[in-house]
């Protein structure tokens, strides 16, 4: 099965460091904004930590799974699999947050 | 080697006979393991359930102490729902899908025979409980701070937690390994949207059990670390005591539609063959099985709606659970649908599964009453619940399974199920049915809490507590009869031809029972229906299939290994950490010799 | 369960194109997204409690530069694992001997790190039982830890097969399964990293 995929379905070495430069560049600067959050101590810039955090995070997971697992050139069923498990489980972190912190 | 020992079966001493179905990994032995255990554990939890309506046939009885009713009713539970209804849908899913999809086995037999085997040690296990006079006696559901070690020190609940925690590993094998097989191995030509109706349901099934069980793990493990280890999830001070019950019915929703969504399989495919007519509405019954398991996920706090969350919680739950009755409604009409018009054979199967029909209705429109919240005020914890729950857990999902038993048998011994007795069966398990549960409506309506051992004399208890005490005599005499039918049967059942009901679908195409490659030739399958399309419709000649290759694997006592390596870490939490210490040393032993062991 | 070695017989074409394993893999960690789902959700709904517990609390205990250095070396993993097996789908095997070991070596870095951390925070009080903090951090990163650790063993054992010639190019399949469950062990440390490590508990 991985004969005739050798050059269509595998990034080359290159990509890979590409994305794991990219991966520490973004670790780099979600540490870094923790520390100059921490100087404000303020409600808005908490929000905002919190807010571009899970927006970087999100990235370096997204990079992730589409490079180094493959899902860019996989089988798109395998896709699907992962998402609902990361739906499934994403739905049922927020509910549970909304229904313990509002009532 | 071990089809050699296969191939002289006939020859093979008494103790080859038993290493062949230790060793075993071929599905039709493993669903026939699966049947039998889940028999057997049927009717422990039926002793159990006689038991408790004997205790509560008449007020201020002291048949049994509080402390042993507790424990009835709990394992009662426990067995029926875990080691009863699931493997007996296992034990068709073992059997029936590879013979239904076309394939020669499961993706992962040995994974196949470990899931079994995990599935008695972990039976033994939390049924052993008895043993030591410390059966689990928390109700099911287990509800932390109730099962916490402040209120139930001792091992009782640890039988609970690591019982459960043991056969929840055994499902996801099981769920996984399944979920691979359909989609991997299918025969040519058989797309999604001409499966089997029973292979499709199996599917949202082992997709519910993938997604759901998770989160009873950690569940269980969470109160495994509480009870065990100090830490505080549950804790009222520290944690949340509601945590528990969320966590528990995130899988417990999701639970109940596996338990009954293998049913809905068997009865789409019983119908259709004794009504000589296609499933009505294929594709909707299939979108409307993937509707009830993606709802099903979203529906756990309609369990919780008396905990207080709140008017907001409450509302959102209570619509999503309404909005499940459409899909649930879609299916009702497409089976009877499908009898309209068509030239019924009134077969035991058939007398099941259009009783499936009839008594699960009326176990889901009660449960749509608890989906308004004002009304599950009322009726949260009374007999009424009681009443719905098992009219769709036995009018629903276990009339299903014998509609199964019934309808396969043919294919799984070569020979008929008596359809004289069958009929008895069907009659005594009806009415006894309708006679144990229909009163605890009544009873729930007039304010019987569930779970109470006994209860006082002037209450107006009295008469439904005695009729569904005789129902439930009549309905243990029903079942007592389908296995004196069933061991009948098989030894002097009318012999079966492959094709025992005039079929619809390729397991009919083989042999009664089938060989052990199950196909001689993969079939190419060219319709939905594809038998039927074959025997009525087709015009040409079935092609000539090429020379194949038939590859059976190997039996494997790894497996059994495996498994009892985990038992071991069980029972280690249970009594002493050592024995964990042996077993997570045998279990990683057995990993390196599975991972090592030539099987191919 | 995972090294079944069914998958992959020409003579048996798969439905769906792609091997058992593999299917069987991306199924399993579908269903482990529910496995750190929950132990997540947990946390989250525990979360707005930690910020006050009286000097055993996460803003007393976190050390985020140690930790930051541990998720680069857990990040860079990764890196390794994909750069080896690259090398073994070249036909590279001593490379691939060198980042699979590499790989595994970074995880042990991981776990012993993780140890270290843990037994400094067991010494200044927090046991498993002293709040709720405790209960869960050490539970959910626990259970991430006997991830790592499985992930590890599982490599060495691709090593040893290897040097025992039971690992050929047209099998590199079975080290890009092993990469799926290294990478997803990964992924669920960036989630950890950022929910229970940087968002500040206030």
């Amino acid at each position: 099965m991985s004969e005739h995929t050798e050059d269509a379905h595998h990034p080359s070495d290159r990509t890979y460091l590409k994305v794991g430069s990219l991966l520490f560049i973004l670790t780099a600067v979600e540490i870094a904004l923790y520390f100059v959050e921490d100087a404000f101590e303020s409600d808005w810039s908490l929000y905002a930590l919190i807010a571009s955090l899970i927006f970087l995070s999100s990235i370096k997971f997204v990079l992730v799974v589409m490079y180094y697992m493959h899902l860019k050139w996989d089988d798109r069923m395998f896709t699907w699999f992962f998402l609902a498990g990361m739906f499934m489980a994403a739905v049922i972190i927020l509910v549970m947050m909304a229904v313990y912190r509002y009532y | 080697m071990a089809q050699a020992v296969a191939a002289n079966e006939e020859q093979m001493d008494r103790w080859a006979v038993i290493w062949d179905w230790i060793t075993t990994s071929d599905h039709k032995k493993i669903g026939l393991l699966y049947f039998w255990t889940s028999m057997a554990f049927f009717f422990v939890g039926g002793f159990l359930a006689l038991g408790v309506r004997s205790q509560l046939a008449v007020p201020n009885s002291t048949m049994l102490s509080p402390e042993v009713y507790n424990q009835f009713f709990t394992m009662h539970a426990l067995v029926m729902i875990f080691l009863a209804l699931m493997p007996m849908s296992a034990a068709f899913f073992n059997y029936i899908i590879p013979l239904q999809i076309g394939a020669r086995d499961v993706a992962f037999p040995r994974l196949n025979s470990f899931s079994y085997w995990v599935y008695l040690f972990g039976g033994l296990l939390l049924c052993s409980g008895f043993l030591f006079g410390a059966a689990p006696d928390i109700g099911w559901t287990g509800y932390a701070t109730l099962s916490s070690a402040q209120y139930t020190p001792g091992q009782s609940g640890d039988f609970y937690v690591m019982g459960l925690q043991v056969l929840g590993i055994s499902t996801l094998a099981a769920g996984l390994n399944f979920f691979v097989t359909i989609l991997n191995m299918r025969a040519p030509g058989m797309s999604l949207m001409r499966m089997p109706m029973f292979v499709w349901m199996s599917l949202i099934t082992f997709v519910l059990i993938m997604l759901a069980f998770p989160s009873l793990t950690i569940a269980l493990f969470a109160l495994m670390m509480d009870r065990n280890f100090d830490t505080v999830f549950f804790s009222p001070t520290d944690g949340s005591v509601v945590m528990w019950q969320h966590l528990f019915w995130i899988f417990g929703h999701p639970e109940v539609y596996i338990l009954i969504l293998p049913s809905f399989g068997i009865i789409s495919e019983v119908l259709p063959t004794f009504s000589r007519k296609p499933l009505f509405g294929y594709s909707f019954v299939v979108f409307s099985g993937i509707a009830i398991g993606f709802l099903g996920f979203g529906v756990w706090v309609h369990h919780m709606f008396t905990v207080g969350l709140g008017p907001i919680p409450n509302m959102v739950f209570s619509s999503v659970t309404m909005l499940i009755a459409i899909p649930t409604g879609v299916k009702i009409l497409n089976w009877l649908a499908t009898l309209w018009g068509g030239s019924i054979r009134l077969t035991t199967a058939m007398l099941f599964a259009v009783a499936f029909v009839g008594m699960f209705t009326i176990g889901g429109i009660s449960g749509v009453m608890h989906a308004a919240v004002p009304i599950d005020y009322w009726q949260h914890d009374t007999y009424f619940v009681v009443a719905h729950l098992h009219y769709v857990l036995f009018g629903g999902t276990m009339f299903g399974l014998i509609a199964g038993i019934y309808y396969w048998f043919p294919k799984m011994y070569g020979r008929y199920m008596s359809e004289g007795l069958g009929r008895i069966h069907f009659w005594l398990t009806l009415i006894g049915f309708n006679l144990t549960f229909f009163p605890m409506h009544f009873l729930g309506v007039d304010g019987m809490p569930r779970r109470i051992y006994t209860y006082p004399s002037d209450y107006g208890y009295e008469l439904w507590n005695m009729v569904a005490t005789i129902g439930a005599y009549v309905l243990g005499l029903g079942m007592a009869l389908m296995v004196f039918n069933l061991i009948k049967s098989i030894r002097s059942g009318a012999p079966a031809p492959a094709d025992a009901w005039d079929g619809r679908t390729i397991e009919w195409t083989t042999t009664s029972p089938p060989a052990k490659h199950n196909f001689d030739h993969i079939p190419q399958i060219r319709a939905r229906d594809d038998f039927w399309d074959e025997k009525y419709n087709r015009k040409e000649e079935k092609d000539k299939p090429a020379d194949e290759h038939i590859h059976l694997p190997p039996g494997s006592y790894i497996p059994l290994l495996l498994s009892f390596g985990l038992l071991l870490m069980g029972a280690g939490v249970i009594f002493t950490l050592w024995l964990s210490l042996i077993g997570g040393i045998v279990t990683t032993v057995a990993l390196f010799a599975w991972a090592f062991e030539p099987n191919d | 369960m995972a090294a079944d070695h069914h998958a992959g017989h020409d003579e048996h074409a798969t439905t769906t194109g792609t091997s058992h394993n593999k299917l069987m893999m991306w199924a399993f960690l579908a269903s482990d997204c529910m496995f750190f789902g929950t132990l997540v959700m947990m946390y989250m709904v525990y979360r707005p409690d930690m910020a006050e517990l009286g000097g055993l609390g996460p803003n007393d205990l976190l050390d985020i530069p140690f930790s930051s250095l541990m998720t680069f070396v857990l990040l860079m993993s990764s890196l390794a694992f994909v750069l080896g097996l690259s090398a073994l789908q070249r036909g590279n095997h001593k490379g691939m001997r060198i980042w699979l070991s590499t790989t595994a070596f970074m995880g042990l870095l991981f776990l012993g790190g993780e140890f270290f951390e843990y037994m400094k925070f067991w010494d200044e009080g927090l046991k498993l039982g002293t709040n709720i903090f405790g209960t869960a951090y050490f539970v959910t990163t626990g259970f991430h830890k006997i991830h790592v650790a499985i992930g590890v063993i599982w490599l060495i054992g691709l090593v040893a097969m290897s040097y025992r010639g039971q690992l050929g190019t047209h099998q590199s399949e079975k080290v890009e399964i092993a990469g799926l469950y290294w990478h997803f062990v990964d992924i669920v440390w960036i989630v950890i990293f950022t929910f229970v490590f940087l968002v500040p508990y206030r």
